[in-house]
Order: structure tokens, then C-alpha cells, then sequence
């Protein structure tokens, strides 16, 4: 057992030192500060008001929003390239063989990548989550302790969107199909609610046709993975009015992104077993 | 072998995502619980403050609101299974008619209240909508959710208003990808510009599309509200009572400034229904709009007494003492200010002295005023008596003269009846007269000392003039009158619209030519008398309408009615703990309700001025005090 959690640490940590060294994970991590770090300046043309509202608390918004923006977008993208592109790359660098032919099981070897692209994806994460803070605590000169729930339930989404990149990553040869397939992803993932909208539209008909349709939509707005279930970030960052207590919540969704991910890594498993290398 | 492998892997895939399945529905409900429970948070506040949306058949956009229907079923179960409050009932625990609010008002009102916040009831209201008792209800919910007929969260975002009017109803969330409150931020990027380019016309649809698309962007409602009512009304003419058009959704005549100001209200009230424990939106909506704009000190209260309930400021209850205190409310306006001493022994002590003197001064004017028309309601009773007297003098007289000694000592008793009554009466009369005066000149004393000094206060300053002036017009000083409230009312900005219509009633009654504002003034009275049964009329919260023959409460239907006709102390009584009242009676014959009896009014003949004791003639001549004839230091 410790070899095997050895052996699956030491890919995970070899992945992770491959996933910094990428150029295009480093370029969307600049932008991502830059843009993060930028947020004061288009805060800046907003104009001073009167009443209960000061300028202060309409740019504390405007740089929460942008910076969860920012770290929304970016981190996407880099979860997604990274995800798309460490299977492929060992099988395009050949370095796959020699690995394999090692004393490690292919679960093991996809489990240490797989984790290796988490840590990567977390490292990011927490580098932008640190400067937001420190953008926020420069306007707002308190240290906004909920941003860490808002960052977890981010990291939750960046996670399902990894599981099923890496599963399809794991199918191709090469990363450009695996990216295009997370980005695809990432916009299903959050239409599904569209689903539930055609399953409501067409009602109580009773039309054949309209009833397949109705059944479709409703099973599969049940069983694809749903982004929009972790939009609770906003209402935890900004305690929204009427909030039910957190604590309901939070828990149940991390649940359902840990139920997602095992989904995703179980298809991964699969193909990857019946992959001929 | 591999064919093993592979039914081994569909097997465990199929448990992983019947597990991610069972999560998920398990997640739905508990958002469809969630919106339950702040659908039953918001409607609750609602119902309570009256600001529930009552869209009916009707209204042109979408389909009738369902809300109350729904709310009525979710009491009728909370009813049974929720505890009584387990506090002792205070006054907003009771609504218009008296009755104590259904458990669940009461409930959320405590859940919800930020200066004592109960997080137990609020956790457990959570549950509770949650639960397997109103789960018919949240069904329900649901379905009118679908089908737009709730009307409690406010206008939704409604795609077809941005996109094809027949897109159908995919959310426009979802074509943001979550980043709705980034495209909120850009759209009131551009809402500033307009303001600074003063094209303000082009900020109002704006504004409403950034809301819908952040509903929690609250700073965007708060200024959205101050341009409308503030900013885009402040070049406006006020509008001809003629050219006024009634507006049936407000109830109310409205010209260009109301319509931007009702505007406004719908505004605040769409960012209380998506945002109902922000205490900024409350305020705003009671002081900035009701208050300030439009004079309307119930709504105000309403509204500022909800807005301290949630976690504020520690000057906004100030702001709601300030709105009783313009009510008549005096007493617990005083009660206000003096829990706010206690709580902030160190803030604002100039401020907090200087009110609280202002409402002890008021008080004792109110309490004078209806000694005065105690004292005045004696005399009415002696002067009867006197005549009983002379009649039952001269039926005596006639009746010896006739030799009808029986009936002459029947008179003789009833004349020494009347005498019996007149002493009475003039006893009490000087009774109230002489408290009334000293209760003047206690009110005096306080505005004399608030006034005293260059930093005089010039609303008591007004107030003084207020009360020489009165006395001036009583002892016919209409010249005298007029020189000091024209004086007074350029020193006292509170005093002014009081004084001006004070130097118009001086000149009616002097015969004075009355100046070309003041003829316009006239003008513009008569102008909307004309109108004045047209549209409904809001006293006290509550609505009241003209039906051919007489004003009626709005939700008058035939109900069993008795003259209102209280005895004087009875009306002095309620002048105290109802100030509205004189306001309806003061709409002429009207049906009313109080405490859930039907009162039906007739105004007498010739009605009696409501404070007339003050006028009462007899005072020595008043002489114009010296301070008042010379400009005050600047």
C-alpha cells in the first residue's frame, strides 16, 4: 500500500513540476494578476454619489466581481489545458512507455496524473485567491474570510470540468481535441439548466413525440454534470439576502462535485484501460 | 476476460452516476427548498410593510400573481404546527385592524431582525420549508414559479425583454456562464456615463437591465432611485392640477415628478423583493423618496421602521424618529430618541437634545390645542345651557303669570338645572382654558430656550412666531400677523409652506389684497378641488375612496356602520394615539374604520376650526417682540 501511494505520489509531483513549466499556464496566470490587479483602475470611473452609497462600496463590488471573474475564466482555461494536454503529451513524448513499463498499474498512473493536474490547478487557484484577497483588503481594509468558501466552491467547479476533460484527454493523441472537448464542456455544463427549461416547456402533453422529448431532457438535465450548481460562490462572497444558513448547502455540493469527478475519472479509467500502448 | 472487465467498469459507472444523479436531485430540492423558504422570508415582509405586488388579471404584462393565495394556504398549516412567539406582543405585531400577525409573519420577523437576530427561528424556518408539511405548498410553488405567478421576488430576469420577444424562457443567466454581475458591472459602467453626459433619459432602461441581471446590486437600486426621483426631477415645474392623469396603479394623480418619483419607489420596492434584508433599500425608499419627496410620513415610518429591524447604521433610527415625529406621532417618537440616548449616551448629543425638546415642545402645543377645544366644547355646552336657562326662566314666568304655579316650579327646577349646568360647564371650561394656557406657555418656555442665542433653533423660532401670530390673528393684528410670519418663514425653512398659508388665511380675514403668488396659491386650491374625488386618498396606510355620495374606506363592502360621534374627551383622546384621524374626517362625510368597528362621519353644518382655542379673542394686544423686527446676526 505505501508503494503504491508512493509510486502515485511521486507522478503526481513529477505532473505538477511539468504543469508549472508550461508556458501557456503561466501566460493565463500574468494575465489573470494583471487583470486582477486592474480591477482598481476600471473601478476608478465610477463616480463619487450621495445617500447611504459610497464609491468605496460600488468598487469593492466591482473588484469582487471582477477578480472572481477573472479567476473564473483563467482558471478555467488553465484547468482545462492542463487536463486536456498531460496524457497526450506522455503519449506523443513517448515517456508513457517507460513509465508504464515500470511496476505501475495504469489506475496508478492515471490517478498520479490526475492528481498532479489538481495540484497544479490548486496552486493557481490559491496564487489568484491571494492576490484578490489582497486587492480587496487594500480597498475594503478587512480580510474577506469568506473568499475562501467562494475559492472552494470554485475549485469544486474546476474540478468536474477536469475529471471530464482528462477523460476524453485520455482517448486522443494529441491536446488540441481534449481542450476543444473541456471548453465543450465547460459550456454544457453550465446549459443544463436549459434542459430543465425545454422538460418544463413542453408541459403535461400528452403527444408521444412531446413526451420523449419532455423524458429526454428531464434524464439528462438529471445525469450531466450541472456547473450552474455551484454558482452558490456569489451568494457566499457576497451574503446574499435571505440566505439559508451556509452550512446547509456547502457540504452538499462539494458532495456532488466529489460524486461528478468519480464519474469522470471511472470513464477515464476506462478508456485509458482499453487503450493499446 | 476483457469482456469481464468491461461489464465490471459499465457497473461500477452506472453506480457512480446513479450516485451523482440521487446528489444532484438531492442538491434540487434543496434549491427548491431554498426558494421556498425565500419566497415565505420575502412575501411575509411583504404582507407586513403592504408592499406585496397585486398584479391581477388585469394588468397588461403577465399572467395574475399568485402569491397570496399561496401565502393564505402556507398560513393556514403554519398555523397549526408553529409554536406562539414565545416573546411578549409588541406594537408591528399587530397589523391596520388590530389583529396579531399569522405565526409565521411573526416568526420571520424575528428571524430577520438583525438588531436581535434569532438564527434558531431563521434555521428553522429553513427546515420548515423544507418539510414534509408544506410540501403541497412548496409544489405549488414551484409550478407558479414556472409559470410566472409569483410575483414576490420582483420582475425576473425576463430574456424576452433583451432578446427575441419569443425566445421563450431560457434564462439569460445561462448564456453568461455565471458572469451576470460582471455584465451588470459594464451596463452600470455606461449608466454613469449617461449621468455625467446628462442624458438621463437613456439611464433608466439601463438601469433596470443591470439590476435584472445582478438583483443583488444594490448600490445600482440605491442610485437608480436617487436619479429618478432626485436628479431627473430637480429642473422639473410642478405639474398643473389639470394636466395631472390618474395613475391606477399608484392610486394617485400624477404629473411628470410623481411619475419619476413612483418610478423610483417601484424601483426600491423591486430591490426589497429581491434583496429583503438590506436595511439601505428600506431606508432609502422611507426617507430619501417617501419622505422627503413626497411627503408621505406613514409610508416613511413603514418603511425606516423596517429598514432599523435589519443590521444598519447607527443614525438610521434617527431618521425614523424624525418621520413620527412629522406624523404627530409624538410619543413614540420621543420613546425613540430616548432608547437611542441610552444606547448612544456620547452620539450626536447636540442633535439627540435638540429633538428630543423639539417633540416635548410639540406635544405640549398638541396637548394645549386640545385643552383649548375641550375648553370649547364646555362653553358650546354652557352656552345650550344659557339658553335652556332663559327659556325655562321665561316658561316660568308665563306659567305664573297663567297661574300655573305646577308648571312654573317645573320650569323654576329646569332653570336651576341649567344654572347647575352652566356652572359646570364654565368651571371646566376655565379649567381646561387655564391648563391649555399653561401648557402653551411650557411649549413657549422650550421654544424660547431653543431659540435663544445666535445659534437659535429655527424651527422653534417658527414656532414661536406660529404662536404670536395666532394670537395676533384672534385679537385682529392682521397687519402685525402678517409682518412676522413673513419674517418668520424666510428664518424657519420648517415653517414656511405652514407660514405662507397662515399669511393667506391673515389677509382673507383682514381684507388685505392678497400678491399674485398667494392669488396663484387660491388658483391652484380651487384647481384641485375639482379633482379631489377623482383620484383615492392615502391616510394612515390606508386607502379611501369617493363612491357618488361620500368617501368610504377602500374595502368598505356594506358593513354594518355607527355615527362616529365621541365625546369630547373620547376625540382629545384619539387627536393623542390616532393623528391621522383628523385628516379623514377632515375628507368630509366618510365611512371609517378603527379597531374593527365601521364609523360613518357627517360633517356638521358648519364645521368648527380643528384648533380653534388658540384664537379664542380677548388676549391683550401682542406686540411684536423686538428680536423678531430685526434681522437675527449672521
Amino acid at each position: 500500500m505505501g508503494s503504491f501511494l508512493r509510486s502515485t505520489w511521486t507522478i503526481s509531483v513529477f505532473t505538477w513540476r511539468e504543469g508549472m513549466r508550461k508556458k501557456t499556464l503561466i501566460g493565463f496566470f500574468i494575465l489573470s494578476i494583471l487583470t486582477i490587479f486592474g480591477s482598481s483602475v476600471l473601478t476608478a470611473y465610477v463616480a463619487p454619489t450621495s445617500g447611504t452609497s459610497t464609491p468605496s462600496e460600488i468598487e469593492s463590488k466591482m473588484i469582487k466581481d471582477i477578480c472572481l471573474t477573472t479567476i473564473s475564466i483563467f482558471g478555467v482555461l488553465i484547468t482545462i489545458f492542463i487536463s486536456a494536454s498531460v496524457v497526450p503529451n506522455e503519449v506523443e513524448n513517448k515517456v508513457i512507455y517507460t513509465v508504464l513499463s515500470k511496476p505501475i498499474r495504469r489506475f496508478q498512473y492515471l490517478l498520479g496524473k490526475f492528481i498532479g493536474v489538481q495540484l497544479t490547478v490548486i496552486l493557481n487557484l490559491v496564487l489568484m485567491g491571494i492576490l484578490f484577497c489582497i486587492a480587496v483588503y487594500s480597498k475594503e481594509g478587512i480580510f474577506p474570510s469568506l473568499l475562501i468558501w467562494a475559492i472552494l466552491l470554485t475549485y469544486c467547479e474546476f474540478l468536474v470540468i477536469s475529471a471530464f476533460t482528462f477523460a476524453v484527454s485520455c482517448s486522443a493523441t494529441s491536446a488540441v481535441l481534449p481542450t476543444i472537448g473541456g471548453l465543450f464542456i465547460y459550456i454544457i455544463g453550465n446549459l443544463t439548466e436549459y434542459l430543465k427549461d425545454v422538460a418544463n416547456r413542453v408541459g403535461e402533453s400528452t403527444v408521444l413525440a412531446d413526451k420523449i422529448v419532455r423524458e429526454t431532457a428531464y434524464w439528462l438535465y438529471m445525469v450531466l454534470p450541472n456547473l450552474q450548481k455551484f454558482s452558490l460562490k456569489n451568494q457566499v462572497l457576497y451574503l446574499s439576502v435571505n440566505d439559508p444558513p451556509k452550512d446547509a448547502q456547502i457540504p452538499q455540493v462539494i458532495a456532488y462535485a466529489l460524486a461528478c469527478t468519480v464519474v469522470g475519472y471511472i470513464i477515464a479509467l476506462w478508456v485509458f484501460r482499453r487503450k493499446e500502448l | 476476460m476483457e469482456k469481464t472487465s468491461n461489464i465490471g467498469f459499465a457497473v461500477v459507472l452506472l453506480i457512480a452516476v446513479a450516485i451523482t444523479t440521487f446528489q444532484g436531485s438531492r442538491l434540487e430540492k434543496m434549491r427548491e427548498a431554498e426558494r421556498f423558504y425565500r419566497w415565505i422570508i420575502t412575501y411575509a415582509n411583504q404582507a407586513r410593510t403592504g408592499s406585496e405586488e397585486k398584479k391581477t388579471d388585469a394588468d397588461s404584462e403577465g399572467p395574475k400573481a399568485m402569491d397570496a393565495e399561496l401565502f393564505k394556504s402556507v398560513v393556514e398549516i403554519t398555523d397549526r404546527v408553529l409554536d406562539n412567539v414565545d416573546r411578549p406582543l409588541v406594537k408591528d405585531d399587530y397589523d391596520s385592524n388590530g389583529k396579531v400577525w399569522p405565526k409565521i409573519v411573526l416568526t420571520v420577523k424575528d428571524a430577520v431582525n438583525e438588531s436581535n437576530p434569532d438564527v434558531v427561528k431563521e434555521r428553522f424556518l429553513y427546515q420548515l420549508a423544507g418539510s414534509n408539511d408544506l410540501a403541497p405548498q412548496r409544489k405549488e410553488f414551484l409550478t407558479y414559479l414556472r409559470e410566472k405567478k409569483i410575483a414576490a421576488f420582483g420582475d425576473p430576469l425576463n430574456p424576452s425583454k433583451f432578446l427575441d420577444p419569443n425566445s421563450g424562457d431560457v434564462n439569460l443567466g445561462v448564456v453568461f456562464f455565471g458572469f451576470r454581475t460582471m455584465a451588470a458591472n459594464l451596463v452600470w459602467l455606461q449608466v454613469d456615463k449617461f449621468w455625467h453626459q446628462g442624458e438621463m433619459h437613456r439611464m433608466y432602461p439601463l438601469m433596470k437591465t443591470c439590476v435584472a441581471l445582478d438583483p443583488n446590486f444594490i448600490d445600482a437600486f440605491l442610485l437608480g432611485a436617487w436619479h429618478l426621483s432626485f436628479n431627473m426631477t430637480a429642473g422639473l415645474p410642478d405639474t398643473p392640477e389639470k394636466l395631472k392623469v390618474f395613475d391606477p396603479i399608484h392610486k394617485m394623480r400624477i404629473g411628470d415628478k410623481e411619475r419619476l418619483y413612483n418610478y423610483a419607489i417601484d424601483f426600491l420596492k423591486d430591490g426589497i423583493r429581491k434583496n429583503p434584508k438590506n436595511y439601505k433599500l428600506y431606508f432609502d425608499l422611507g426617507f430619501a423618496v417617501y419622505e422627503t419627496k413626497m411627503g408621505d410620513h406613514y409610508n416613511a415610518q413603514t418603511y425606516l421602521s423596517e429598514a432599523i429591524r435589519h443590521r444598519h447604521d447607527q443614525w438610521v433610527p434617527r431618521m425614523l424618529y424624525r418621520a413620527l415625529q412629522l406624523a404627530g406621532h409624538y410619543e413614540d417618537a420621543l420613546a425613540g430618541w430616548e432608547d437611542y440616548k441610552a444606547k448612544f449616551p456620547d452620539s450626536s448629543k447636540d442633535v439627540v437634545s435638540r429633538s428630543m425638546s423639539t417633540i416635548q415642545g410639540l406635544i405640549k402645543e398638541r396637548d394645549a390645542e386640545i385643552e383649548f377645544y375641550l375648553a370649547d366644547q364646555e362653553k358650546a355646552l354652557a352656552d345650550q345651557a344659557r339658553k335652556t336657562l332663559a327659556e325655562a326662566k321665561a316658561a316660568s314666568d308665563a306659567a305664573r303669570a297663567a297661574n300655573n304655579e305646577a308648571e312654573a316650579q317645573k320650569q323654576d327646577s329646569a332653570a336651576a338645572a341649567a344654572t347647575q349646568k352652566i356652572e359646570q360647564a364654565e368651571a371646566k371650561e376655565k379649567e381646561a382654558r387655564a391648563k391649555g394656557d399653561a401648557l402653551y406657555a411650557e411649549a413657549r418656555a422650550i421654544w424660547e430656550q431653543m431659540s435663544a442665542g445666535e445659534s437659535g433653533d429655527p424651527f422653534a423660532f417658527g414656532r414661536i412666531a406660529r404662536m404670536d401670530a395666532r394670537k395676533m390673528i384672534a385679537n385682529q393684528q392682521y397687519r402685525e400677523a402678517i409682518g412676522l410670519l413673513d419674517y418668520a418663514r424666510y428664518q424657519s425653512n420648517a415653517f414656511w409652506s405652514e407660514g405662507s398659508d397662515m399669511i393667506i388665511e391673515a389677509k382673507q380675514k383682514g381684507g388685505i389684497a392678497l400678491n399674485l403668488s398667494e392669488r396663484m396659491e387660491l388658483a391652484r386650491r380651487e384647481d384641485a378641488k375639482q379633482y379631489a374625488n377623482e383620484a383615492p386618498k392615502q391616510i394612515g396606510g390606508r386607502f379611501y375612496e369617493y363612491r357618488a355620495d361620500a368617501w368610504y374606506q377602500d374595502d368598505y363592502r356594506g358593513q354594518v356602520t355607527k355615527p362616529y360621534l365621541p365625546t369630547p374627551e373620547e376625540f382629545a383622546k384619539s387627536k393623542r394615539e390616532i393623528p391621522e384621524l383628523q385628516q379623514i374626517l377632515n375628507l368630509g362625510a366618510v365611512t371609517f374604520q378603527i379597531d374593527d368597528v365601521w364609523y360613518q362621519y357627517t360633517p356638521p353644518q358648519a364645521q368648527p376650526a380643528a384648533i380653534p382655542a388658540a384664537e379664542t379673542p380677548g388676549h391683550a394686544r401682542i406686540e411684536l417682540p423686538v428680536r423678531f423686527t430685526t434681522p437675527r446676526a449672521a
